[in-house]
């Protein structure tokens, strides 16, 4: 996957996180892909260093009680390829504002 | 009950369980961070919907279409694992393999041998008995034959092809041959031709169109009708420069003037003369005009075309019709009165009919020699396997899966299996040169013998099913052993699993190597005992030469032709005697006659070999006299016509009695009578197992008939074979247009006689010794491997003061017992199957118990040498040293 090759499906999936929708789940919620579409592109995305992901404490998701979540987080190049391939998807530049919801691990 | 409460826990949750499944593809080390995800994925589309049990069969299936889904993720990841690992493999396994050049170079050695051999074999094999014949809807093609007196086949008669042409409705197409060998004279030197003689329907039967001219024209064909040839490629471009302005054109066969009318594709294969270079019309009488004519010999073959739709059991319900009902309109003679019918079978079993057995077997032979390889490998994998272990528990403690560690020995198996199979290729490629320069001549079909893409698809599936079979067992092995174990392990032995199936390989082996040398004994006895028996002459430093004269000569001047080359050849300084014969014993030629006794009520004559040879021709073959005179210079045209006969038709017909003053009639039943004057021993004509000894001679004088083509029989002092310039010399200074057709020394003659025989016996020598030296190989490995896994026990022993003389015999044992228990497999294995041989033995049982016993016995002797080095390896242990080991 090279720089600005990035596919529409992939676009729409980092805009999501970048617009805090940070778990794969909530990802599939809000950009209505299927999830066969939306963790593989997760996958690769992570593993060209768009991406990086962690897992939240099962204390915590027991708590709730809810499957356990694992967070996605933009990383530098992710954040530069995304601004590059909003550019060229004009129409993702007027989504709606960014959803401050950041992972607070002591709480969600 | 397990087994319910199973099935209820996947109906419960079916979405997860998939999921689950789906995970076995993804690796290990992703596998529970990639379940755990999609496994929160779907719950938590669970969660907003409602509980599974109540979620109704829609969103049910919502459900399992979304765990499906993660398929193509966890293929995703898949995908990369595998070309990783699998380029990982490759490098190691080669370096693994470059690592034991000597272990690497022997198992692709034996597999190619394995693969090239058979692929070799089947190359041959193939075009004749799997393979249609080059012919379109060659499955419609039938041949017919009449029954001869004995049952046997026999040629059919014109009449009876008329018959049958005229009444059967089941043929497209019918039409009849017989050989032809016209003089091709011109401005280059005369040669004689292969060639056929055939009714207008030939090619239309072949369905074979020619590339210049056209094919034969049915109003042609008819006694004096046009003389029209059609000429074979070959023939074409050899002695006519390839120009297409051949057609039309007169060429000269037997002193005939023919014009050309076609010249057929060089694709064209003539399997019913494969040599065949040139034919014309038979222009036989279709009035069939008396009984007496050659339109009522037995001498054609007749082939058909069925019509679409009609198949071998319709067709042979008509013919039999057509033959018990005989109508006024087609007369029969006694001797083609089709009582039993004719027989009718397709072309392709036909023109296979002799052939057959010698090659099945030997396509059997090699399919043995392959597994006997494939055992081999195997064996020397799980040896190889055996001594890693120490490597693959080391790599399994670092972190390798066991189904890594198998996929990695997978690999290298079948790394090594591809080197084979390919080296296998360029094996096949000589092998199959060899096999066309071994094989008996006018083999059927030599031409399509080659390496093409059946033998090539051949190989390869050949090669994968070895590849399997040598990748699998190892693998299974090294996926249930003990890996944990044998990291702890060193010389004591925890392996005897491992061991059992070793032994098992090499019981297997020396059995299957037992199946072929038994074979092979056979055989060669069978060649032993039919080169014992006595040709009836003596072979040896005897020339032959056939001489074929013009057909423009009459009968005086064909006898005169003769005498003077007769009288011309005994000049040649060094030719010490020189005699006429119409036909050379063991040379292919079968001319035979009725003979009728005075005094003899039988229809239908003794069927004798007719020659009509010079006077002293008897004493100079060395052809024992056993009664009353020989044939000599007195036996002129005018003289009181004599004959001596053989042994056998002497004893067949007077017992003891003295034949010698009885009349007899030779040939036609209008025929002179002969006075019988002496009797001889008997001649092999056809082969030195024919059974058919019958036979008159007389002076060609007093025969009825002149022969236009006979042979010279020459021997001189020293070796006659560098005499062969001056005495051809010495026959054209008679008459230089006179072609000698075939020039040969007897003894080869007499060696090409049992060429077929030969050609499998060379074969099946050949794969009997490569699976003895495999099958000592395998012992040799089996028993090493044994001896030092037991170097401790065996230091022990030595140690606690058993004899050296003692751990000799114990290892000396091991392998006997291996060794015995292959050839007890091995004997009913032969037992059972030499039987298909039996076409192919002569003089032996194929069950000869010398044979069976010798073989057994050589196997034992080459199992004790296998079994001898290890063994001296094993006395020279040296206790301390073994048992410090530990």
């Amino acid at each position: 996957m090279g720089k600005g090759s990035l596919s529409y499906a992939a676009t729409v999936i980092l805009q999501a996180i970048s617009s805090g929708y940070l778990y794969g789940f909530d990802i599939i919620d809000i950009t209505g892909l299927p999830g066969g579409t939306v963790y593989p592109a997760l996958r690769r995305l992570e593993e060209a260093g768009y991406l990086s992901s962690q897992w939240e404490k099962p204390n915590i998701a027991q708590a709730e009680p809810r499957p356990q979540r694992k967070y996605y987080e933009l990383t530098r190049p992710g954040r530069e390829i995304l601004a590059e391939a909003v550019k060229r998807y004009r129409l993702l530049e007027r989504t709606p504002p960014r959803k401050q919801r950041r992972p607070k691990p002591s709480r969600a | 009950m397990f087994l319910i409460i199973q099935w209820r826990r996947l109906l419960s949750k079916p979405h997860l369980h998939l999921i689950a499944l789906l995970g076995i593809i993804v690796p290990l080390r992703l596998r529970a961070d990639w379940r755990q995800e999609w496994e929160a994925e779907l719950q938590h589309r669970e969660q907003l919907l409602a509980g599974w049990d109540r979620l109704d069969f829609r969103n049910k299936l919502d459900l399992m279409r979304r765990s499906t889904s993660a398929f193509w993720d966890a293929l995703w990841i898949q995908r990369q694992r595998w070309e990783d690992e699998m380029f990982q493999d490759l490098r190691y396994g080669s370096r693994m393999l470059l690592k034991r050049p000597g272990f690497t170079l022997t198992v692709i050695f034996i597999l190619s041998l394995g693969v090239g051999a058979s692929t070799a074999i089947f190359s041959a094999v193939n075009p004749i008995l799997f393979e249609s014949l080059p012919y379109p809807e060659a499955r419609q093609m039938m041949m017919m034959w009449d029954h001869g007196p004995d049952g046997a086949r026999q040629e059919v008669t014109f009449g009876t092809y008329r018959e049958i042409s005229e009444r059967s409705r089941s043929f497209e197409s019918l039409t009849v041959m017989r050989p032809w060998q016209p003089t091709l004279t011109g401005q280059a030197e005369p040669e004689r031709l292969e060639g056929q003689r055939v009714s207008a329907s030939y090619f239309d039967v072949l369905r074979v169109m020619p590339t210049l001219g056209r094919i034969f024209d049915p109003s042609d064909d008819r006694p004096n009708g046009a003389k029209v040839a059609i000429l074979s490629d070959k023939l074409w471009q050899r002695r006519f420069g390839a120009d297409s302005g051949i057609i039309g054109r007169q060429i000269s066969l037997d002193d005939d003037n023919y014009t050309v009318v076609g010249v057929m594709p060089n694709t064209f294969e003539n399997v019913l003369a494969p040599s065949g270079d040139v034919w014309t019309l038979l222009q036989y009488d279709s009035s069939l005009p008396t009984f007496e004519s050659r339109e009522w010999g037995h001498h054609l073959r007749m082939i058909g075309r069925l019509r679409s739709g009609i198949g071998r059991d319709e067709v042979s319900r008509d013919i039999d019709a057509i033959a018990r009902t005989q109508t006024s309109e087609f007369p029969r003679p006694a001797w083609s009165a089709l009582k039993n019918g004719l027989i009718v079978n397709s072309l392709q079993d036909e023109i296979t009919r002799d052939i057959k057995p010698a090659l099945l077997a030997i396509f059997f032979a090699v399919l043995l020699v392959l597994a006997i390889a494939c055992v081999n490998v195997t064996n020397l994998l799980l040896a190889r396997g055996a001594q890693r272990r120490g490597e693959f528990a080391i790599r399994n403690a670092l972190g390798a899966g066991r189904l890594r560690v198998v996929r990695q020995l997978v690999t290298e198996s079948l790394l090594l299996t591809f080197l084979g199979g390919a080296l296998g290729m360029l094996v096949a490629e000589f092998g199959v040169r060899a096999l066309i320069a071994l094989s008996p001549p006018g083999l059927l079909r030599a031409s399509a013998i080659r390496v093409d893409a059946a033998a090539f698809a051949f190989a390869i599936v050949v090669t994968m099913l070895i590849g399997i079979v040598v990748a699998l067992i190892p693998a299974l092995h090294a996926y249930r052993a003990d890996l944990v174990g044998s990291l702890k392990l060193t010389s004591r032995q925890s392996v005897g699993g491992q061991q059992l199936i070793r032994q098992a390989l090499v019981v297997a082996e020396v059995a299957l190597a037992l199946v072929l040398l038994v074979s092979a004994g056979l055989l060669m006895i069978s060649l032993q005992r039919l080169f014992a028996i006595p040709a009836g002459f003596n072979a040896s430093n005897l020339l032959t030469l056939r001489v074929q004269t013009s057909r423009r000569f009459d009968t005086q001047a064909t006898q005169r032709f003769f005498v003077q080359s007769l009288n011309a050849v005994r000049q040649v300084p060094g030719v010490t005697a020189v005699e006429l014969t119409s036909q050379l014993p063991l040379s292919g030629d079968v001319d035979q006659y009725g003979v009728h006794f005075e005094n003899d009520n039988q229809k239908v004559g003794y069927s004798s070999f007719r020659y009509a040879v010079s006077p002293g021709y008897l004493e100079m073959m060395e052809i024992p006299l056993r009664r009353g005179r020989s044939l000599d210079s007195h036996d002129v045209a005018a003289a009181p016509l004599a004959a001596v006969i053989s042994e056998s038709l002497a004893k067949h017909k007077f017992g003891d009695q003295d034949p010698i003053g009885q009349r007899v009639r030779l040939g036609p039943s209008d025929g002179p009578w002969h006075t019988i004057v002496g009797v001889v021993g008997d001649v092999k004509q056809t082969s030195l197992a024919a059974s058919d000894l019958h036979a008159f001679y007389t002076t060609p004088d007093q025969w009825r008939f002149s022969d236009n083509t006979m042979s010279l029989v020459i021997r001189a002092a020293g070796n006659t074979a560098s005499l062969m310039p001056a005495i051809r010399e010495a026959i054209w200074s008679v008459n230089k247009d006179q072609p000698i057709v075939q020039v040969a020394m007897m003894d080869d003659l007499l060696a090409a006689s049992e060429a077929e025989r030969r050609f499998a016996l060379i074969l099946f020598e050949t794969f009997g010794l490569a699976a003895l030296a495999l099958a000592g190989a395998g012992i040799y490995g089996v028993i090493s491997y044994s001896v030092t896994e037991r170097t401790r026990e065996i230091g022990v022993r030595l140690a606690l003061g058993a004899e050296r003389r003692n751990v000799l015999s114990l290892i000396m044992r091991q392998g006997l017992k291996l060794t015995l228990s292959g050839i007890g497999l091995g004997l009913l294995l032969a037992w059972a199957v030499t039987r298909l041989l039996t076409n192919l033995l002569y003089g032996v049982s194929a069950t000869d118990p010398l044979i069976f016993g010798g073989v057994a016995f050589v196997l034992i002797v080459v199992a004790l040498l296998a079994c001898y080095w290890p063994a001296r390896r094993a006395t020279r242990i040296d206790p301390l040293i073994a048992l410090r080991q530990e």
